[in-house]
């Protein structure tokens, strides 16, 4: 087996904000391979993004403390990493699309200044070669003109067109792995499926691997073999996306499908889950969703259940898992 | 960007001829120049003579737009009271009031954008906490007690420097951290917030996610950008700080046009008063002007509006 592109063990991530402490991600372990392409879903709250952001430590370490048994992206451990080395993961080995691109790309710098920068600095390449290689890449994601788009800056562009700039700088150096944080959440429908076709297509170019991060269940259905289900900052359910969608174990997943018509192209939800998700600040000392799950039983409301293997490449953190029962 | 600036320069105008109304008005209702100007023991005859000939009987409103004409070409009116052309009296005292409002305002950005940005990446540390007490308190101190304060310790306690007056290097100091330590402190405080909003940007953590060094990130990705509040905030204070240095001025004994007004309301002179405020009126209208046009250079977004 090669070596993983990312090891995650026990990862927590904790905020203090004004004097209350947020456990943001209570315990996620995950490892990816390369060019493995994983789905990370959960309502809004369960502690995907930080989860994710840590993978390149972009947290405000004055604010979150991150702990974990492991840590390595690429095989080097990044928790005890200095800034310097730091600086140069990001980019070349692991790279971020996030969910709005207008706030996300610096209003008053060119795009092909955005672009261009990660190429001079990982690359050495001089403002010329990088600025050709800018425009190189506006094409590739189907920007048109982009001789004329490398000088504008985002305002410019219409919503679909950032995101489409925003992935071609995530894109410039080729990294190994790519998160991509809700890339569509923020657009258009019109143009979602666009995007996400873009994304498919360079991730089998390229071969990274990638984590792609959404709320809604039924989009991972077309671009993830592996779907990983998140609820209050812990993992819940680990499968394959085949068996997650005809067999889920965890019946939070279930009550997620049923809560999303995979047939319905809009993505209208359709009953949502009863109960609101638990809160960041409490410690947890039992099932996270016991209190909105109807086989919940004492045990549930006690004990911590951990993520275990049930066959197949599914894992689930259940007590009363929906396997092998008619659900 | 053309039909933005159009749009600036029209509201100027209209601001401009606003103030002058005003003020003309004002002039008229507080009092009869003639009584003024004439002497005392003048007979009745002797005083409407004096008002045809200052065209005084004329209807408001063609006075108005005679006073309006003329102004445009730099004639503001003629100050009985010290025998001279409003407009030169102006120019006479802009020189020293330019020298003083420039150096308070360099002394404030000095001061207020470096020590925003520190604290700003300090931020709750004790410096933090220190520079954010002080420039409350002194964004709280009026003028007056400021001046006096550093009069009675550089001056009168310590002997350094001159207690008030016109001359070398050392008589501009204390009026200029004077007029200086307000616009410090609020510039102070709005650069660090401006800055910590920054910080905390999407698009700052998109360049720290792209590998930039912590350097490029700090002056290329955030700074331009928190400066984009500050500019419009140090427009406003440099152009307080040339209209409105009367205190300052006054307590110092400084020969700018802040004092002149202020003497000039102190002698009833009308036509000084009027001409003071429609010059303070346009300079700060021209500085706003000149804001919004390196508003244009520094945020490409506005070309839009
Ligand atoms: N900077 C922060 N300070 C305090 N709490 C935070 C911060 N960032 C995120 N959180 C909290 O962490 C939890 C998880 O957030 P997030 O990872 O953004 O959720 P998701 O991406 O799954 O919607 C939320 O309760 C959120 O309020
Ligand atoms: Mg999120």
């Amino acid at each position: 087996m090669t070596a993983p592109i990312l090891d995650i063990d026990d990862l927590k991530v904790a905020f203090s904000q004004g004097g209350r402490t947020i456990h943001a991600v209570r315990g996620v372990s995950l490892t990816l391979a390369p060019g493995e392409v994983v789905g990370v879903v959960g309502e809004s709250g369960s502690g995907k993004s930080v989860a994710m952001m840590s993978v390149a430590r972009l947290l405000d370490e004055k604010q979150a403390t991150i702990t974990a048994a492991r840590l390595d992206l690429d095989g080097h451990p990044i928790l005890g990493m200095k800034q310097r080395q730091l600086e140069k993961l990001r980019g070349p080995t692991v790279s971020y699309v996030f969910q709005d691109p207008l706030s996300s790309l610096n209003p008053v710098l060119t795009v092909g200044r955005q672009i261009s920068e990660g190429l001079r600095r990982h690359r050495g390449m001089s403002r010329t070669e990088a600025k050709d290689a800018a425009i190189e890449l506006l094409r590739q994601v189907g920007i048109p003109a982009p001789e004329l788009r490398v000088n504008q800056h985002p305002h410019e562009a219409s919503g679909g067109m950032r995101q489409r700039m925003m992935i071609a700088m995530a894109l410039a150096l080729r990294p190994k792995l790519l998160i991509a944080d809700e890339p569509t959440t923020a657009l258009d429908v019109t143009v979602q499926a666009d995007i996400i076709r873009l994304i498919q297509q360079i991730q089998r170019d390229i071969g990274m691997a990638m984590i792609w991060v959404t709320h809604d269940l039924a989009l991972l259905a077309r671009v993830a073999k592996r779907i990983v289900v998140m609820y209050g900052g812990r993992i819940v359910e680990d499968a394959p996306s085949s068996r997650l969608y005809s067999a889920p174990a965890h019946p939070y997943t279930r009550g997620l499908l049923d809560s999303t018509s995979r047939f319905d192209v809009s993505f209208r939800e359709q009953t949502p889950i009863p109960g609101t998700p638990p809160d960041p600040s409490l410690p947890i000392t039992a099932c996270a969703f016991a209190p909105r799950c109807a086989r919940a039983t004492d045990i549930c409301r006690t004990k911590i259940p951990t993520l275990d293997q049930c066959g197949g490449g599914q894992s689930v953190a259940c007590f009363h898992p929906l396997i092998g029962s008619a659900s | 960007m053309f039909r933005f600036l159009i749009r600036r320069l029209a509201m100027a105008v209209i601001v401009l001829l606003i103030v002058s109304f005003t003020t003309f008005i004002v002039g008229h209702m507080t009092g009869d120049p003639v009584e003024l100007i004439a002497p005392e023991n003048a007979t009745r005859e002797a005083k409407e003579q004096l008002r045809e000939y200052l065209g005084l009987n004329r209807p408001l409103l063609v006075q108005y737009t005679s006073y309006i004409g003329n102004a445009l070409q730099g004639d503001l009116g003629f100050s009985f009271v010290q025998q001279a052309a409003v407009s030169d009296l102006i120019m006479e005292r802009l020189p020293a009031t330019l020298k003083l409002a420039f150096t308070g305002f360099i002394l404030s950005l000095v001061i207020a954008v470096p020590l925003g940005i520190f604290i700003a990446l300090n931020r709750n540390s004790v410096w933090d906490f220190l520079a954010t007490s002080v420039a409350m308190i002194g964004q709280s101190a009026p003028n007056f007690w400021i001046g006096l304060m550093l009069i009675a310790f550089f001056a009168v306690h310590l002997k350094i420097l001159p207690v008030s007056g016109y001359g070398g290097v050392s008589y501009i100091i204390l009026p200029a951290i004077t007029i200086a330590l307000q616009s410090a402190a609020r510039l102070t405080r709005l650069m660090r917030a401006s800055m910590l909003e920054v910080l905390n940007a999407d698009y700052v953590r998109t360049a720290r996610s792209k590998g930039l060094r912590q350097r490029t990130v700090l002056w290329v990705h955030s700074f331009r950008n928190a400066m984009i509040p500050i500019v419009t905030m140090a427009g406003l204070e440099l152009a307080e700080l040339i209209g409105g240095a009367f205190i300052t001025e006054t307590i110092f004994a400084w020969p700018g046009v802040g004092r002149l007004a202020v003497n000039a309301v102190y002698q009833r002179d009308f036509p000084l008063v009027q001409g003071v405020v429609l010059f303070a009126a346009t300079a700060f209208v021209v500085i706003n002007l000149l804001v919004d046009l390196l508003y244009v250079l520094i945020d490409p977004r506005v070309k839009l509006s």
